[in-house]
């Protein structure tokens, strides 16, 4: 049976040369084969020259509804690592809530680096450069007369990009924040997360049965609004760092079944990671074309100067950006539209086997920008919304033979241990192959009839993912009498 | 073929968390399968716009709102009927868990003649279909099972003008 999933990535950027934003793989034994129907790329940034800074609200209010957006719990830490976050506290990003039925505590202005929009500092390593700080929304006063803000249970606080007339640059963010919980024991998120107009930045959640208190918020400026020259490539092997990483682990939040009676895939037939190393495949880490100068700079995931490698899909996203009132757009357009914000794989049927994965990475660098001391569109953190669309189909076709029968034999198979007939044949002789759906049928009743012969039954026949050939021996019935 | 409709919210006006069109199956055994949504910037009279975010994502409930009628591409269809099946704007929602489908940037300011930004972009139909299962048989559409829906939801706050709002779907 196949199924399809929809995966969705945001915030995400890499922290070094050559990993990849998103890797899908299909581990080794999992019985399943992985098809990419469609793997789109949208640039979802605003990008207005000289135009206005937006502002940011903190808000809260009385959180009658669950809120939506991705649990961050991967990346919290606790200062003693032997305490434990209370139930129903949850840090989220991108959340979608009611701004207009919550009451804003602060409002400040998004902080940004440089003077010039096309100045922003960049990251490398993960680490900001220059002068880019965490501004605080908020943090504890250093005075006892003063509480911290308190989120009490089922009320919620959120992060808010307000949306003036004149929204100007949109650029990922690194959040950092800090909580208490009623013990006193402290908890702290720090991760990416895209400034989408109208959403929460960041979100908490309370539902348990005790206040928790913001003890701070800081929120920095990252990521560039260079474009990363996106490559879908198959993945060789994944750094061993990188695969024990609980922060590249996107959790079922990111997987959608297209229809629900689907369930979600398990991790033993498809498993994510975003900004994960990788070796590539087929060729050696530091691959060199015969044309090549030989002169690797490890700017890209081949680790060489030269645009080499096995690769699916290669674009220069240059459609970067929305403009909002000002000039032509330059995304065209093209980013709303589901079809054309695909990379070309629609139709493809790039599929990834057992044992295999298949990665989007950034191998941006340019030869002359290097020679010349100006090193482009590295690492390129762009806001980008990453979306695949997966099917998960059986690696094999399996079949049941049944061999050896004799002559006018009837085959019935039945679910095991009931009377539901899944299939039947009369009076077949020799071989009988029924192919079945392993996501459907996994233990069956066996039962072979035929006139002069006892039944031939087989009760919980374990049916897996390679099928299986049953040679039978059918036995004369001495009672038997035709008459 | 599965009985097919179109349901249309025409000029819906924004607001802050919005659910701007949603379409809710709550029958026990028939499948609503959505095939194609469309947003449109069809405004006319100047707003003074704003930016925000438009997404498209599965709800577990739907209530209120204005109801619509979807319209049968082929009347002479009678295999099934919209027996339980809501389609409104400005319903009241409960979000899934899960992450959207999509997210686009929306501009909420009036097009204007002889303009390439954003808002102009957005009246332009082909690149406006933000979901589209169709012409590609590999590409599932998002199949609702009973009680579930999916919305085209604008989050924020301060959102003016109206839009239009399409999406196809079967049901069988």
């Amino acid at each position: 049976m196949k199924r399809q999933y929809r995966i969705t990535i945001d915030g995400v950027a890499t922290t070094n040369f050559g990993y990849a934003y998103l890797a899908l793989v299909n581990p080794s034994g999992s019985g399943r084969r992985l098809v990419l129907r469609s793997v789109e790329v949208s640039k979802i940034e605003n990008f207005n020259a000289g135009a206005s800074v937006p502002s940011q609200e903190l808000r809260r209010w009385s959180a009658s509804e669950a809120l939506t957006g991705e649990d961050v719990s991967m990346y919290m830490s606790q200062a003693d690592p032997t305490s434990s976050l209370p139930a129903g506290i949850v840090c989220r990003r991108h959340t979608e809530f009611d701004p207009e039925s919550s009451d804003v505590i602060v409002r400040y202005l998004q902080n940004r680096a440089a003077t010039s929009v096309n100045t922003l500092n960049r990251v490398l390593f993960g680490a900001p450069t220059t002068f880019s700080k965490f501004s605080a929304a908020w943090s504890v006063s250093k005075s006892a007369d003063l509480e911290p803000i308190t989120v009490n249970p089922d009320e919620a606080m959120a992060l808010y990009n307000a949306n003036p007339a004149f929204a100007a640059l949109t650029t990922p963010r690194r959040i950092q924040v800090v909580v208490e919980d009623y013990t006193g024991a402290r908890y702290a998120w720090t991760f990416s997360a895209n400034t989408y107009p109208g959403m929460a930045l960041v979100s908490l959640e309370n539902r348990s049965a005790n206040p928790v208190k913001l003890i701070s918020l800081r929120t920095g400026d990252v990521g560039t609004t260079d474009t990363p020259t996106l490559r879908l490539v198959p993945i060789g092997q994944l750094y061993s760092k990188d695969t024990s990483d609980t922060t590249k682990r996107p959790g079922n939040y990111s997987i959608i079944p297209m229809d629900s009676e689907y369930g979600l895939p398990s991790n033993s037939e498809l498993i994510l990671y975003t900004d994960v190393g990788f070796v590539p495949s087929g060729v050696p880490e530091a691959a060199i074309a015969d044309s090549s100068s030989a002169a690797p700079k490890g700017l890209n995931y081949l680790h060489t100067r030269d645009f080499v490698g096995p690769v699916y899909r290669t674009i220069l996203a240059e459609v970067e950006n929305t403009r909002f009132l000002v000039g032509i757009q330059s995304s065209l357009g093209i980013y709303y539209s589901h079809e054309l914000s695909d990379l070309l794989v629609r139709r493809s049927g790039i599929t990834v086997n057992q044992g295999e994965g298949v990665g989007l990475v950034n191998s941006a660098e340019t030869a002359s920008g290097y020679s010349t001391g100006a090193i482009a569109a590295i690492g390129a953190w762009p806001q980008m919304s990453i979306h695949v669309t997966v099917d998960i189909y059986p690696a094999t076709d399996p079949r049941l033979s049944i061999t050896g029968l004799l002559s006018n034999s009837d085959v019935v198979v039945l679910e095991a241990g009931t009377e539901t007939v899944l299939a039947s044949a009369d009076a077949v002789s020799g071989t009988w192959n029924w192919d079945y759906d392993p996501d459907v049928v996994s233990n069956v009743d066996l039962c072979i009839y035929r006139i002069g012969s006892t039944p031939y039954v087989v009760r919980s026949l374990n049916l897996g993912l390679s099928g299986a050939t049953l040679p039978v021996s059918q036995v004369f019935d001495r009672n038997y009498s035709n008459t | 073929m599965a009985k097919t409709y179109t349901v249309a919210a025409i000029g819906v006006a924004f607001a802050s968390n919005k659910s701007l069109l949603a379409i809710y199956n709550a029958h026990a055994t028939r499948k609503v399968k959505v095939y194609r949504v469309w947003v449109l910037n069809n405004q006319t009279t100047g707003v003074a716009g704003v930016l925000t975010s438009m997404t498209l994502r599965k709800i577990s409930s739907l209530s209120g709102g204005t109801s619509l009628t979807p319209v049968a591409h082929d009347t002479a269809n009678t295999s099934v009927d919209l027996t339980s099946i809501t389609c409104a704007a400005g319903g009241t929602f409960a979000n899934t868990a899960e992450a959207q489908l999509r997210v686009v940037m929306w501009s909420c300011d009036e097009p204007a003649v002889s303009g390439a930004t954003s808002d102009e972009f957005e009246c332009i139909v082909p690149l406006m279909c933000v979901w589209d299962s169709t012409g590609d048989s590999n590409i599932e559409p998002i199949t609702l099972n009973q009680n579930e829906g999916v919305h085209v939801l604008q989050p924020g706050a301060n959102a003016v003008g109206i839009l239009d709002v399409f999406v196809e779907f079967t049901v069988n």
